[in-house]
């Protein structure tokens, strides 16, 4: 076994410098409210605590006695001072604490232990302690009693293994490494090529999993460089390419979302960084006492129902420290979140399962149901899609609502989670806040109204057939890939601020059209060459007299869909091999015609009065208009 | 006037190796004719493993009117044989022919899949169907999901691992945009994943989905890749009722060729080791496994049967019992026997000859496996599935057998069954006039289980990406292929570069203006004014561009890095000096390029960075050879070749859900799997055997 891919469910808070410390419990909870995306295969958390002690405590899995572990240490000279055991029937922890100069050997350590398959250090810090083992959220919590600890900063993973060698806690999160701790959701494709690297640094005993080399990597950036530049790294977003080339090995690619807490300089970081499609969920959250990471924002709710949360941006990262407050903010242009309370309900959702909420809502009998509390349930409408009902959503909705909706009507008050409406072919969904990922995926038919922001890939093939036309009308912004792979319907967009723009918008549509307020940057539809690509073109048709001196100067600098459409025809036979069709959509700047009014005018009115907006007023203003490539 | 299809043509020549032979398609075409017993135990000297996978001491008779019961229950099913007519869509087939296979498994008792095209109204009540959910949500919405006996969600294929579907505009009719509720004459297109499933904790959410809308089982079908045995557990954590594995080298319409041809590991070895890992952690009791991918005959089926597979799942065979004779054309969309040509053409394929066929293949099928049974001694087919103790296997590698957890014989090496490399002339040409990927259908024939292979990395397959991570449609998604190497100072869009210092001028032009022009570099023995920034310049076996120098004496320590000369059994070479700089900690500041004079297609441009290369040398032969004699145009065709690589660079990383080629690819040899290649070079290189834990 050399690999163990798995899914899970995160948690990380911080405090803030003048807050109090913060309960076990509160963060036990906040993981066990998302455990249908763990199991009962680990769980794990780590507390933060800064001191000043001058020692480390270093804890360790092992199936032998306190007496052979003392002396594989001592061997090592390092002298161990008290000794705290746990026991967990087929393996023991033991905690020993070691004076800060002797602790140059842990890894060491760690290869003899794991090659003889006898145990693992798995925490070290001045600050730090992991607690980890085999079960679901509450019972880790409560075989180590977490409930009733207190920490600066917490971090807390639950675990879902594709595989689970044995009942051991060594593949549990958080992952650590002097005062580094790690919980990661996803599967590192890079993994191979980054064990490589660790290994030629010397490191040579892995568990296997990947966070376990995030761990390791983290630690070593963190050696030469400073925290941004660390994350950078990582995450593939730094520019010099002399750092791109040394440090190839300790780039991370394939979906991630991380959370990484460190002290430094007598100060605790809270880090979060994801691949840069932002390929698994993460919600990113504040109040007046904490900062928050979390996989669903149920959790940040379930502390603070009005904590300010939002969505991370594609290709960015968030950091915060206790003493420096948020150093990245993981967003560009936040806006504050709004809570919603209805005056009267039909059913409090609050102590209801996260998949059972349409059978309350059948239980009612009714056909306008209104629900309050409603806490990250999950296939919401599923069981009803052709009942013709209409229901009030007061909360988070979680993942999958209104999928195949044939006629109900929703109303969301709140933000709505990923893979909303995916296929639905009738009916209207109104949301109050934000939308997730994948918002309308496949979406054929009737309305979907979006007063806050969406994430990546809304309106995802969105198909119009027959007599089926879908409309997909947004407030505000949206992160990438927006109508991906469309062939019919129509997006409208009303947000006019770059920074609330993903990239990549109509990337292989065939059909359709997306409607931006205001003009775009024609870089961020599509995919494009990139800059040094455009310039080989350019140089090369140059070298060939394809093109004068004058168009070269000139587009040097441009995005390829400005070079080609002004690429004279002898060119042109040599740059149509760079697509295949439906890379790039086609980009207009000008105002509706008098179709497209028409088509819209009563649908902007309706959502106007839905949500209370005013884009009536721009009917008549200009907008970029985004169709299939030619 | 119409050509009605209702009788078998002539089978072709086969001019090449190929797996579906003629031995293979008159067995099926007689059982399809007769509905008698043909021929069991047909151990043909076949290069698949499940070929060197025999029964133990069994009797030899056939008899047409055997007793012993191929029945199963499956879900509440009643089945006559557990076979399962495996998901080819109203789209890829021609309609009549899908007709055909949903009323034959009516008929015969069995199971049959619809693939992504949705369902046929004149097949809509028909219960012995399974739906299926894929990535583009063709055909679906709350009442057709609701219409067979259970969901379908489409992962993968063998034929395509990480690759998405694609049917042009003009096969999208009117009747086939309706089944698939999709716009008339606009193309299909079907993402390489499912947008909503990046992760095993997300199929479960899918899962779960599905089975409070339908309350029927849920199936999940994948390709067999790296870590079949981890995703096929996640998938039966998820609460699914069974997986479909389907192997590589199985049959569909239309793949791109390098992928096919390099993708994915077989069937065999992935059911053994996913049968395995499911007993030891306590899943196997109510979870079905249907293994698909080159099921060919009754022995075949038997052995996945004992192998660990619940039910087969077949393809190619029941497109062979109705006609099929394997022109490979169906992507083009003229078939000539009409199953898989467009819609309007004048050939039509006749149903009832269909239907009459596949009834009588399955029970000639039937009675072919209850004489199995009745040879092994076993009285019914329930007790030759999980039956690994009734198998040996016979002249395969160690690791193979432990992966298939049977006993062996005559194991050992097997690098010496190795044939003379050929360059893959066709494909070149393919890439140097049309500038495309290229596209063909059907399952394939390349080493090392249909022909010989002839180097070393022919033995080994590349990982695509299934569940744990999603793959990455190269068309609409961004995929890094850049590579920076020289302590950072070189930067090229790819890992390629030609040696054209043997070359004419006037290819020596053409590759360095397309080298350009693609944003990567040309080795010659002097630079040109015009290429000087793209030319690396050799001399005495020294490669230098401005202060970046190579060599190919390992002995130098003050150099950039390693040109490696060709020699067979390179990737020993290349693979020990990738570890042997890592331990002197130089690596990450020196290159390893390898100079790669047998290259055969795109696959192994990658297949060498994995192991440790970090860039590759092409001779301009390569361009020669493809090329032939027509020298027009050599400007385009030379920006064909290079700019077609590195599309197929981008659309394999992508399949393996890889978004940086340099990143994630440089020495993982994680992504890479052996198929029963000599254990000691899987060692040398760090290999790990397909199937494995």
């Amino acid at each position: 076994m050399n690999y163990s891919p798995s899914s899970c469910g995160l948690f990380g808070i911080l405090r803030k410098e003048d807050s109090d410390k913060i309960k076990g419990s509160k963060v036990a909870k906040s993981l066990d409210i998302i455990k249908y995306r763990g199991s009962d295969k680990g769980s794990g958390y780590a507390s933060f605590n800064l001191n000043h002690n001058n020692y480390y405590s270093i804890k360790t899995f092992y199936r032998g006695s306190e007496e052979e572990l003392r002396h594989i240490f001592t061997e090592k000279n390092m002298e161990t001072l008290d000794c705290v055991v746990e026991d967990f029937g087929n393996i023991k922890s033991y905690c020993f604490n070691i004076s800060l100069d002797n602790i140059n050997h842990i890894d060491e350590i760690n290869d003899d232990l794991w090659l003889n398959n006898n145990g693992r250090v798995y925490s070290i810090g001045k600050s730090l302690n992991v607690f980890k083992g085999v079960g679901y959220p509450l019972d880790v919590a409560e075989q180590y009693n977490i409930y009733d600890k207190y920490a600066d900063m917490w971090l807390a993973h639950t675990r879902q293994p594709t595989n689970s060698p044995g009942n051991y806690p060594y593949w549990s999160h958080p992952f650590s490494s002097f005062d580094i701790a790690i919980v990661h959701n996803g599967d590192i494709s890079s993994f191979g090529s980054n064990r490589e690297y660790l290994k030629s640094l010397g490191i040579k005993s892995f568990v296997g999993t990947d966070s376990e080399v995030i761990a390791y990597l983290f630690r070593e950036l963190l050696k030469k460089f400073d925290i941004t530049d660390t994350v950078k790294i990582l995450s593939n977003s730094i520019d010099d390419p002399e750092i791109k080339y040394k440090y190839r090995g300790s780039v991370l690619d394939g979906p991630y979302t991380l959370i990484i807490s460190y002290e430094d300089n007598d100060d605790l970081y809270m880090v979060c960084l994801t691949d840069n499609t932002k390929l698994r969920p993460v919600i990113l959250g504040e109040d007046e006492h904490n900062y928050y990471i979390a996989s669903e924002e149920n959790q940040i709710r379930l502390i603070n129902e009005n904590a300010n949360v939002w969505s991370m941006e594609p290709g960015s990262y968030f950091i915060a420290s206790m003493k420096r407050g948020i150093i990245s903010s993981g967003r560009q242009g936040i806006s504050e979140s709004t809570t919603y309370n209805p005056e009267k309900y039909d059913i409090d959702a609050f102590a209801i399962d996260y998949n059972k909420l349409d059978q309350s809502i059948l239980n009612t009998d009714k056909d306008h149901v209104i629900v309050k509390n409603v806490f990250g349930h999950r296939y919401i409408g599923m069981e009803f899609p052709d009942k013709g009902k209409k229901l009030d959503l007061y909360g988070y909705c979680g993942n999958c609502l209104m999928n195949l909706n044939i006629n109900n009507y929703v109303n969301v008050y709140g933000n709505v989670a990923d893979d909303c409406c995916d296929g639905m072919i009738g009916g209207k969904v109104k949301i109050h806040g934000n939308a997730g990922d994948v918002l309308a995926q496949a979406f054929q038919n009737g309305s979907i109204y979006v007063n806050g922001s969406v994430g990546n890939r809304a309106g995802l093939q969105m198909r119009a057939y027959t007599n089926f036309k879908p409309y997909l009308i947004i407030n505000g912004g949206f992160d990438d890939y927006l109508g991906e792979y469309m062939s019919g319907g129509i997006i409208v967009s009303f947000s006019n601020t770059d920074q609330l723009m993903g990239k990549y918008i109509g990337s292989g549509m065939i059909g359709g059209k997306i409607i931006i307020r205001g003009k775009i940057n024609k870089n961020r539809i599509g995919i494009q060459t990139d800059m040094f690509m455009n310039k080989n073109i350019l140089k090369s048709l140059y070298n060939e007299s394809l093109i004068d001196r004058k168009f070269y100067s000139k587009m040097k600098d441009k995005n390829i869909v400005d070079i080609l459409e002004n690429m004279p025809e002898e060119g042109k036979i040599y740059t149509d091999k760079l697509f295949n069709k439906h890379e790039i959509p086609f980009y207009e700047y000008r105002n509706l015609n008098k179709n497209e009014q028409g088509e819209l005018r009563d649908i902007i009115k309706d959502f106007d009065i839905e949500m209370g907006t005013d884009n009536m007023k721009y009917l008549h203003s200009k907008f970029t208009i985004i169709t299939a490539g030619k | 006037m119409n050509n009605i299809m209702d009788n078998f043509i002539s089978i072709p020549k086969q001019k090449e190796a190929e797996f579906w032979n003629i031995n293979k398609i008159e067995h099926i075409r007689y059982l399809s004719n007769y509905g008698k017993p043909f021929k069991i135990f047909s151990d043909e000297d076949g290069l698949r493993i499940l070929d060197r996978i025999k029964f133990r001491g069994h009797g030899d008779n056939i008899n047409d009117s055997p007793i012993a019961d191929t029945s199963v229950d499956f879900l509440g099913l009643k089945m006559s044989v557990p076979i399962y007519l495996g998901d080819m869509s109203f789209g890829a087939l021609s309609g009549n022919p899908n007709i055909a296979i949903a009323n034959a498994a009516d008929i015969s008792k069995t199971l049959a899949g619809t693939g992504e095209g949705g369902i046929l109204p004149e097949i809509k009540n028909l219960k012995r169907i399974f739906v299926q959910w894929a990535s583009a949500r063709f055909g679906v919405d709350y009442y057709s999901i609701n219409s067979g006996s259970g969901v379908v969600i489409k992962i993968g294929q063998g034929a395509k691992p990480g690759i998405g579907g694609h049917l042009p505009g003009t096969k999208v009719t009117g009747k086939i945009s309706q089944a698939r509720r999709i716009p008339e004459n606009i193309e299909a297109i079907s993402p390489a994943p499912h947008h909503d499933i990046y992760s095993i904790e997300d199929l479960s959410q899918r899962i779960e989905a599905l089975k409070i809308i339908t309350k029927k089982p849920v199936f999940v079908k994948v390709a067999a890749t790296n870590y079949i045995p981890y995703i096929v557990t996640g998938i039966a954590r998820s609460g699914a009722s069974g997986v479909i594995i389907d192997g590589q080298g199985a049959g569909t319409g239309a793949t791109p060729e390098v992928i096919r041809d390099n993708l994915g590991i077989p069937i065999e070895m992935a059911v053994a080791s996913s049968h395995d890992i499911l007993i030891k952690e306590h899943l196997r009791n109510n979870f079905k496994i249907i293994a698909a991918g080159r099921v060919s005959n009754s022995t075949d089926a038997a052995k996945l049967y004992a192998l660990g597979a619940d039910m087969v799942s077949m393809g190619t065979g029941i497109l062979i019992a109705m006609g099929c004779v394997m022109v490979k054309k169906c992507n083009l969309g003229y078939c000539p026997t009409a199953l898989t040509n467009k819609l309007g053409t004048n050939k039509i394929f006749d149903i009832e000859f269909g239907v009459n066929n596949i009834v009588n293949f399955i029970k000639g099928f039937r009675l072919e496996l209850a004489n199995i049974l009745e040879n092994l001694n076993l009285s019914s087919i329930s007790e030759l599935i999980g039956r690994k103790d009734l198998l040996y296997s016979d002249g395969i590698s160690k690791n193979t057998s432990n992966v298939l957890n049977i006993n062996s014989v005559n194991g050992g090496n097997t690098y010496y069954k190795q044939s003379e490399f050929e360059y893959n002339t066709k494909y070149l040409n393919e890439l140097i006039n049309r500038g495309e990927i290229p596209i063909t259908s059907m399952g394939s024939n390349s080493p090392p289980d249909v022909s010989l292979p002839s180097r070393i990395i022919d033995w080994l397959r590349i990982d695509g990406a299934q569940v744990t991570r999603p793959s990455i449609d190269p068309y609409r998604e961004n995929i890094d292929t850049t590579f920076y190497l020289g302590k950072g100072k070189i930067k090229i869009s790819m890992p390629v570069i030609f040696d054209i210092s043997n070359s004419t001028d006037e290819i020596k032009n053409a590759i360095s203006w397309a080298s350009q022009f693609t944003g990567t570099m040309v080795i010659d023995n002097k630079k040109t004014e015009k290429y000087r920034n793209v030319t690396l310049v050799k001399h005495n076996g020294i490669y230098k561009w401005n202060d970046v120098i190579y060599s190919v004496d390992r002995g130098n320590n003050d150099v950039s890095g390693y040109v490696i000369e060709d020699a067979s059994f390179n990737e020993l070479y290349i693979s020990e000096l990738d570890k042997k700089l890592k331990e002197e900690g130089h690596r990450y500041e020196r290159d390893i390029i390898p100079v790669i004079e047998h290259f055969k297609n795109s696959g192994d441009i990658i297949k060498y960075i994995a192991i440790g290369a970090d860039a590759i040398i092409l001779p301009s032969k390569i361009f020669e050879i493809g090329l032939g004699n027509n020298h027009s145009n050599l400007n385009l065709k030379a920006l064909n070749l290079l700019l077609t690589i590195k599309k197929e660079i981008a659309l394999i990383s992508g399949a393996m859900g890889v978004s940086n080629v340099q990143y994630s690819l440089s020495g993982n040899r994680e992504l890479l799997r052996g198929i029963n290649l000599d254990n000691d070079i899987e060692n040398i290189i760090g290999i790990t055997e397909a199937g494995s834990l």
